[in-house]
């Protein structure tokens, strides 16, 4: 069943409820208000009767001639209903004497009902001097009465449920129509995604949970798309890059093969160093796509910070000095152990140390600052080379991403560093920031979490 | 005396080169082509000093072979070859007694290498200290320590690596590359240049003691230790 049928069905269903309940209930309730007003004013009678019958004995010194008596009033009481139109029944009398015997009757021949008969002694000063018996009749213009009151209410509820229901319906079909308005196109929109088309996206003008929901879809949608843009050119850019040595790795296999070339160990360790560097972009990779994951396993050890920058800065002394670059360590007075991975760590620091030089002027100067801020520990790269245009800055952590095309991979390794520097730091729970000044140059800032409990520990 | 090597791959091509391989670098090798092979050729041939598991293998993988093994209180040391990377394989294959594990693609080179390592390891009690002798040179494997005509040479840990390498293999020419792999890790991978410093700085110590054994640059390529010209 559509969500539509079912919210206008159950809109109607409440109106029918509220209706049938609402008769239901003001029914019995006006049949108990009618009845104890009556049952109220009987019994007020009865005792004006009673009182009339006692003080008629007490006068007289018996009960002779009563029935006069009470014709008198009985008539009177319908004179005044007559008159004033009030809603009170006859009360049918009989008085019996001692002995039981009637000597007073009233009731004529309306119906007995010993249900709604009030029996009482009649008593003089302690003395039982007969048998007081009342039988209030139901009567007809009372009846009628409370039947006309009950019909008119019904009336009027079934006159306010046809109105009520109608507008409820009315406003159920636009109500309901607001509703599923939104779905129906959330509804059409995954269908557009899940056929492949990632740029669709929803539109909804309500203010409330479906606006949410469209947002959270078209975030969804927007999500996808640039993952579905990554992960094509991400294909496609391995693709290139494998496509390079793999050129090479053939074409000296081929020349080989053919005599051109002679397999000699040089040759062939070319081609093996060739083989390496694509097994090593296949597990660069991979261990890219973990750390984005944050699945990548790590292998932490304390390790003294000063100590380990030391002794990577010490391997980059010769291309430092190729290019007449002044390698400046300012490190931190006491000794700063950090949960690490030394490896991963090694290969962040690598890269950034190596960009660093690579892209300084020759004469430049590499600063490398370790310091502590809260519970980081900060290393920063600053070199005094061109700098990033600051526009290029959001991109240079994606992989292969290179701001300048020219810079291929004799010069700059295949455009891998950036990323696996940020995947292997935020791995580690911290992160990596850029900071770039056009013709001043640029520095590369990560920050590792300190565990206090490794805090001058010195194992 | 020849160690005896089990392979245990179901890809014909990698088992054979692996087995070409050892067989070259002096060791002597047992085939099988998957777990139950393994575990027939085990019970039949009790002199085999290492394994070499693929996880990957059909019928039997190697994670089931290794488990029986050490059921069956085989105490040969293993080392799996895996092309999955995650932790929980790794932590699998070694709590389940996997001595080492490689993954692929592997160089054949480090394969050699962590056997190497693997029985230093696991027959630590009975042999004694390694040597590698040179010419003047003696080098320690299993105290990291060098002597030239019987003086401590004071060398860096890259430094020791590099000599230890190139000694071995005398005449053999490693490109820096793999001279970089070696002696200080994958991450300086895209800097092999540097290893020309290291082995400067090495040829300068070694000479410093007196030593007349010489590492040769291969134009273009890397170095070799010694060899004929």
């Amino acid at each position: 069943m559509k969500l539509r049928s079912k919210v206008l069905i159950s809109l109607t269903a409440v109106v029918i409820f509220m209706g049938l309940f609402q008769s239901l209930f003001f029914q019995s309730r006006v049949e108990k208000m009618f009845e104890n007003y009556l049952s109220e004013s009987d019994e007020m009678r009865v005792r004006t009767i009673k009182q009339a019958v006692s003080s008629y004995y007490v006068s007289t010194g018996s009960l002779e001639g009563i029935d006069q008596i009470l014709e008198v009033s009985n008539q009177m009481n319908m004179n005044m209903r007559n008159m004033m139109g009030s809603m009170e029944r006859t009360i049918g009398v009989i008085i019996l004497d001692a002995s039981g015997e009637v000597i007073a009757d009233t009731t004529n021949n309306m119906e007995k009902s010993n249900k709604m008969s009030i029996k009482d002694p009649l008593k003089i000063n302690g003395k039982t001097i007969g048998t007081f018996i009342a039988y209030p009749n139901k009567s007809a213009t009372v009846s009628r009465l409370e039947q006309q009151f009950v019909q008119s209410v019904n009336l009027s509820i079934l006159f306010g449920f046809l109105f009520g229901g109608l507008i409820t319906l009315m406003i159920g079909y636009f109500l309901s129509k607001k509703i599923t308005r939104p779905l129906s196109q959330l509804v059409s929109g995954i269908g557009h995604v899940s056929k492949g088309n990632t740029k669709f996206r929803v539109t909804i003008d309500s203010k409330d949970e479906f606006k949410q929901l469209g947002d959270a879809f078209n975030q969804m949608t927007d999500t996808l798309e640039r993952t579905e843009r990554i992960r094509k050119s991400l294909v496609a850019d391995v693709a290139h890059e494998l496509r390079t040595p793999l050129s090479i790795i053939r074409a000296k296999l081929e020349s080989i093969q053919t005599g051109a070339l002679e397999a000699t160990e040089e040759v062939i360790l070319r081609v093996s160093d060739e083989v390496y560097r694509l097994s090593r972009l296949v597990n660069d990779l991979q261990q890219l796509s973990l750390a984005e994951a944050r699945t990548l396993p790590l292998k932490k050890e304390p390790t003294e910070v000063n100590e380990f920058i030391e002794t990577i800065i010490s391997q980059f002394q010769w291309f430092a000095e190729e290019k007449n670059i002044t390698l400046h360590l300012n490190k931190i007075s006491t000794d700063l152990f950090l949960e690490i991975d030394r490896d991963r760590i090694t290969q962040v620091i690598v890269n950034l140390l190596g960009n660093a030089i690579r892209y300084s002027p020759e004469n430049g100067t590499v600063t490398i600052n370790v310091k502590v801020e809260g519970r980081s520990a900060i290393i920063s790269f600053q070199d005094t080379g061109t700098g990033i245009e600051q526009e290029n800055i959001p991109f240079i952590f994606e992989r292969f991403y290179r701001a300048d095309e020219s810079r291929k991979r004799d010069k700059g390794g295949v455009g891998l560093g950036l990323s696996i520097a940020k995947g292997f730091v935020e791995v580690h729970g911290g992160t990596i920031k850029v900071k770039s000044v056009i013709g001043e140059g640029t520095t590369f800032e990560i920050s590792l979490p300190i565990k206090k409990e490794t805090m001058g520990k010195t194992d | 005396m020849k160690k005896t090597v089990m392979i245990v791959d179901d890809q014909d091509e990698l088992r054979e080169s692996i087995s070409t391989f050892l067989h070259n670098e002096g060791y002597h090798t047992v085939k099988a082509r998957n777990g139950n092979e393994a575990l027939r050729l085990l019970k039949e041939n009790q002199n085999v000093d290492i394994i070499l598991l693929d996880v990957m293998m059909p019928d039997k993988d190697g994670y089931v072979t290794l488990r029986e093994l050490r059921m069956a209180q085989v105490s040969i040391p293993v080392i799996m070859l895996t092309a999955k990377t995650d932790e929980l394989d790794k932590l699998l294959g070694l709590e389940m007694g996997a001595d080492d594990y490689i993954t692929k693609p592997f160089s054949l080179r480090e394969v050699v290498a962590r056997m190497k390592a693997v029985l230093r390891r696991t027959s630590s009690e009975q042999t004694g200290d390694e040597w590698i002798h040179q010419i003047d040179i003696k080098i320690n494997l299993s105290t990291y320590e060098v002597f030239v005509h019987g003086t401590r040479a004071n060398l860096t840990p890259t430094e020791f690596k590099l000599l230890a390498t190139l000694a071995e293999k005398p005449g053999r020419v490693y490109s820096r590359l793999q001279l970089m792999n070696i002696a200080m890790g994958e991450a300086f991978a895209n800097y092999e240049r540097s290893i020309d410093t290291h082995v400067s700085n090495l040829r300068r110590k070694l000479t410093k003691l007196g030593s007349s054994a010489t590492i040769k640059t291969v134009y273009g390529i890397g170095y070799r230790f010694g060899g004929e010209e």
